[in-house]
């Protein structure tokens, strides 16, 4: 049978079992997937892995209780005793008023087609995985200077259904794959070391293997003398690979969860400039096609829809809001949660915008630290480059990036046309003027 | 990497891919399920369903195309966790996993597969796929399967799903009303008790089987406090394998009492000026420093590649004498301990420095035979799902010659550290971090104004030397640690007795 209509099945099943066992609504996703890793090290195989995998999570509401419960065990015995025990459970817990399945008219009815699917994905065997992997981690130890190199080809087939009482129904299939390599270069008894990834829907999408191990080579070696540089405010340009992950610290203040929770520093802020206007642009953009995030439902079924986050004038426009805090919050839902997040790329290329500063730091990964989506206090560790009269000069590493997010994304004062592709987070590097770095 | 992860805030996705460390499984079953294991079995039955001649022929298919050594590791894991927000435990969750994993070595090599259908025939289709990673022919000899007798550090004679759901619902509520109640100023309290009964059967191509139950348990409690229009959270946490018994009124009241302090304490909190200086580390969670400076570092897998900054060190001093640093799988209760490691080896207390000279790697059975020592029992896995690596168990620094207020009064200017959330290291580099949730500065000698939220940043080898004194007072920090690699997550557990770095960097305003 169609993987699609199985596992819709499957799904449909469940909430008819679950309408039976005494639920007035429930929600089901089915997923199931098969998985294959290679990695290689010294010219062969280290690891080969296959995973094959099948999950059903059903959302059960009933007097006005809900709860969520997980089983790969999918015998029809077994599967019917733990849908009756999940029942049961839910039963036992506290009423909440806020618990309901969205809307009919928000939910899924049919998919879109987002090229998330691969239809290639069948034709790749083992010896090709093994034939990327070693193409990457060969280029990957060409210098002299190497003492470790590994590359890693992975990739996945899925399958997901969402099947729900309030009329939610939908499946999608997607693939993914990503090669990646991680090379170690000798310096005394240091071992500085990086890594390069590409990752897409599409084996086409992967580009040339031969590039990821040249790639993480050179940003291995470039690592090579790295040392802390006094604390000073300085200016900053962070590279698209890293950009993502300070951005999606300040995204945690958007989620319902926490606004309603009280953890959010943008709560009210609706309407209000957030950034520099023309600058800090953000949509939320399901449909991009062939995205790593992209999607026609997310986990509660709602339709996928383009987000507006942050206007041209950098003001807050929409916050992330699934339907269950929406019911608490008394508002209008919108997503539970980011799909790609793209942050509108400028026309400057990295080389610009370095060329651009007199004197500053290159951020290429930050290496630990948190944020606290309350007071939008964060601190990072960094690791980088000198910028020295728009030249990148020694490597940095050992220092910590702190600030608070209300005020750290004002100083953003350039935006580069290189979105970070390998990621659902599609930010490009970026320069910040008069960022606090903390070292020697 | 180690993190205490905050299961009422969104995993944060990064683009990093060393960073994907997942959430401690959200846990625990409620209904009484047949037991796997304890259970009157078919008199041909072992466990599982598989009688002794169908893992016999399991093996003999994942052995079937040359591999040295194959493994099967049978787990079903049953969860439930419970979740109190706005004074009504408003969700709950619970998951059932069962499956069982294939692995084949092949020299340092690694073939794996898994099913989670238990029938011979999905077993035998795995252990095919497993077989892969060698390429010759073979008819491999197996040993007669005798099941070992395993000392125990914690009890397996209890099961938390036949532990009344509405006793867990009592102690959440119970904590809730306790937060409310302790400080006017918490206008938000979230509380969430989990736990896992995790039953495995592990049998090897050697013949060797053991059974074990891995029961885990944590509850977390979490506040928002108000005061003059300034917002602050915080939180704790208290994590054990001991069962349901361990959250009594003196748990629960420390509980309460560190949830609440720790969140009212930021309203004077300050930001430091960052740069380097000298740092107090408190007793307890600071066992963070030792998992992300050195553990990770030690781990044979590195090493076996020339990968770890510890590579060349071995035998070689590291620190002052006073520094020993062990990584124990036998702590009664304990997070972190483990009565056998997931392929067998022996749990232990490994000592990694000794009187301050390295002196022995974290093994797993493939690096062991790679050194040609003996397995360190650290070979532990997430799932089924999952190879076997090195993986760190309890790490924490004894106890030395030196006295808490007499390192502190040492410090002009410096950092006074309490509790941590997460942190991370460049295995080869050697550069580490640990996040500060609150401290103190330090000022002449005496604790000053609250500090939070700031990163600290060294160098494994270069703060291992900066350890210029040890107290006399060990603890291990009852907070429940998970530590991610190669991403998968195992619990751990961490400690340490007050120790002074001379200098460190520390983040904060320029």
């Amino acid at each position: 049978m169609n993987p699609l209509q199985s596992s819709l099945d499957t799904a449909e099943a469940a909430v008819a079992e679950l309408k039976k066992r005494g639920a007035q609504d429930a929600l089901v996703r089915h997923r199931s997937a098969r998985g294959v890793q290679c990695q290689v090290r010294d010219g062969r195989m280290e690891k080969l892995q296959e995973s094959v995998t099948a999950e059903l999570t059903v959302h059960v509401y009933a007097d006005g209780r809900y709860a969520a419960h997980t089983t790969n065990d999918l015998r029809k015995a077994e599967l019917a005793s733990f849908l009756a025990d999940a029942v049961k459970l839910t039963k036992m817990l506290d009423p909440d008023p806020a618990r309901s399945l969205p809307a009919k008219e928000l939910v899924l009815q049919k998919p879109a087609e987002l090229g998330i699917f691969d239809s290639a994905y069948g034709k790749i065997d083992t010896d090709a995985r093994k034939r990327l992997a070693q193409a990457a981690e060969a280029a990957g130890k060409s210098d002299k200077r190497v003492v470790s190199a590994t590359a890693d080809f992975s990739d996945e087939h899925g399958t997901t259904a969402l099947v729900g009482s309030n009329g939610t129904y939908g499946a999608q299939r997607d693939t993914w794959y990503s090669l990646s390599a991680e090379v170690t270069v000798a310096e005394g008894d240091k071992r500085p070391e990086d890594w390069w990834v590409s990752t897409s829907r599409s084996i086409k999408g992967l580009g040339d293997a031969e590039a990821v191990g040249k790639q993480a080579m050179q940003r291995a070696i470039d690592r090579v003398g790295a040392a802390k540089l006094k604390s000073a405010e300085t200016t900053l340009v962070i590279e698209n690979r890293s950009a993502g992950r300070l951005l999606s610290y300040w995204l945690q203040a958007l989620f319902g969860a926490n606004l309603q929770q009280k953890r959010s520093f943008l709560e009210g802020m609706i309407g209000k400039q957030v950034g520099p206007a023309r600058l800090f642009q953000l949509d939320d953009n399901p449909a991009l096609p062939g995205g790593l995030g992209s999607r026609s439902f997310d986990r509660e079924g709602l339709v996928a829809r383009t987000l507006p986050i942050v206007d041209a004038g950098g003001v807050l426009r929409n916050y992330y809001i699934d339907w269950y805090n929406a019911q608490r919050l008394k508002t209008t839902p919108t997503t539970g949660s980011w799909s790609n997040l793209v942050l509108h790329p400028g026309s400057e290329s990295l080389d610009k915008l370095l060329a651009a500063v007199d004197r500053g730091i290159l951020i290429t990964s930050f290496i630990g630290g948190n944020s606290n989506s309350l007071t939008g206090d964060f601190s990072l560790g960094i690791q980088g480059r000198v910028i020295d009269k728009g030249k990148l000069g020694a490597p940095v590493a050992e220092m910590n990036l702190s600030g608070n997010h209300k005020t750290f994304w004002n100083k953003l004062a350039a935006v580069g046309d290189d979105p970070y592709l390998y990621s659902s987070l599609r930010v490009p590097s970026l320069r910040f003027d008069g960022a606090a770095v903390s070292g020697a | 990497m180690s993190r205490a992860p905050d299961p009422f805030t969104s995993d944060v996705a990064t683009t990093d891919r060393r960073t994907f460390l997942g959430l401690a499984a959200a846990a625990g079953a409620t209904l009484a399920a047949p037991d796997l294991l304890a259970a009157p079995l078919a008199k041909e039955t072992v466990a599982f369903g598989f009688a002794n001649a169908d893992l016999q022929a399991v093996l003999a298919v994942a052995l079937s195309r040359g591999g040295d050594f194959a493994d099967l590791y049978f787990e079903r894991t049953r969860s439930v966790s419970l979740t109190l927000e706005d004074d009504r435990i408003s969700r709950a969750h619970a998951s059932s996993d069962l499956g069982v994993g294939v692995r084949v070595v092949k020299g340092d090599a690694v073939g794996y597969a898994f099913s989670e259908v238990l029938d011979i025939k999905a077993v035998k289709k795995a252990a095919a796929t497993a077989a892969a990673i060698a390429d010759g022919k073979a008819k491999p000899e197996l040993l007669p399967i005798e099941i070992a007798a395993l000392p125990t550090y914690y009890s397996r004679d209890f099961r938390f799903a036949n532990i009344d759901i509405d006793q867990k619902k009592k102690l959440v509520t119970e904590v809730n009303a306790k937060l409310k109640a302790k400080d006017p100023r918490v206008v938000k309290a979230s509380v969430q008790y989990a736990d896992t009964d995790k039953e495995v059967f592990v049998v090897t191509s050697t013949g060797h089987a053991w059974r074990d139950h891995q029961p885990m348990t944590r509850l977390w409690a979490n506040c928002v406090a108000e005061d003059k229009g300034k917002r602050e959270t915080g939180g704790y946490n208290i994590a054990s394998r001991k069962g349901f018994h361990i959250f009594d009124a003196t748990s629960v009241g420390r509980l309460v009492d560190e949830a609440v302090r720790r969140t009212v304490l930021m309203f004077d909190a300050v930001t430091p000026k960052g740069g380097e200086m000298p740092v107090v580390l408190g007793a307890g969670p600071s066992g963070i420093l030792l998992h992300e400076a050195i553990g990770h570092g030690m781990e044979a897998d590195f090493n076996r590649k020339n990968t770890s900054v510890y590579a060349s060190k071995m035998g070689k001093p590291v620190a002052e004498k006073f520094v020993t640093i062990v990584d124990d799988g036998t702590l009664p209760d304990a997070r972190g301990s483990i009565h056998i490691d997931d392929e067998g080896g022996q749990s232990q207390k490994t000592v990694l420095v000794d009187g301050g000279t390295l002196s022995s790697y974290l093994h797993d059975r493939i690096s062991a035979k790679h050194y040609g020592v003996q397995p360190t029992g650290n070979g532990r896995r997430e799932s089924f799902r999952h190879v076997v690596m090195p993986r760190m168990r309890s790490t924490y620094m004894l106890a030395g010659p030196h006295k808490k207020d007499e390192i502190i009064r040492s410090v002009k200017k410096g950092i006074y550290c309490e509790s941590f959330s997460n942190g991370q290291v460049n295995i080869g580099a050697g550069d580490f971090t640990f996040f500060l949730k609150t401290g103190y500065l330090i000022e002449d000698g005496k604790l000053g104004r609250p500090v939070k939220d700031i990163n600290l940043i060294g160098n494994g080898p270069d703060v291992l030397t900066k350890i210029s004194m040890v107290a006399d007072d060990l603890q291990i920090d009852e907070g429940g640690w998970t530590c991610g690699k190669n991403g998968q997550s195992v619990p751990v557990s961490q400690g340490m007795p007050t120790v002074l770095v001379k200098a460190i960097t520390v983040g904060g305003a320029a």
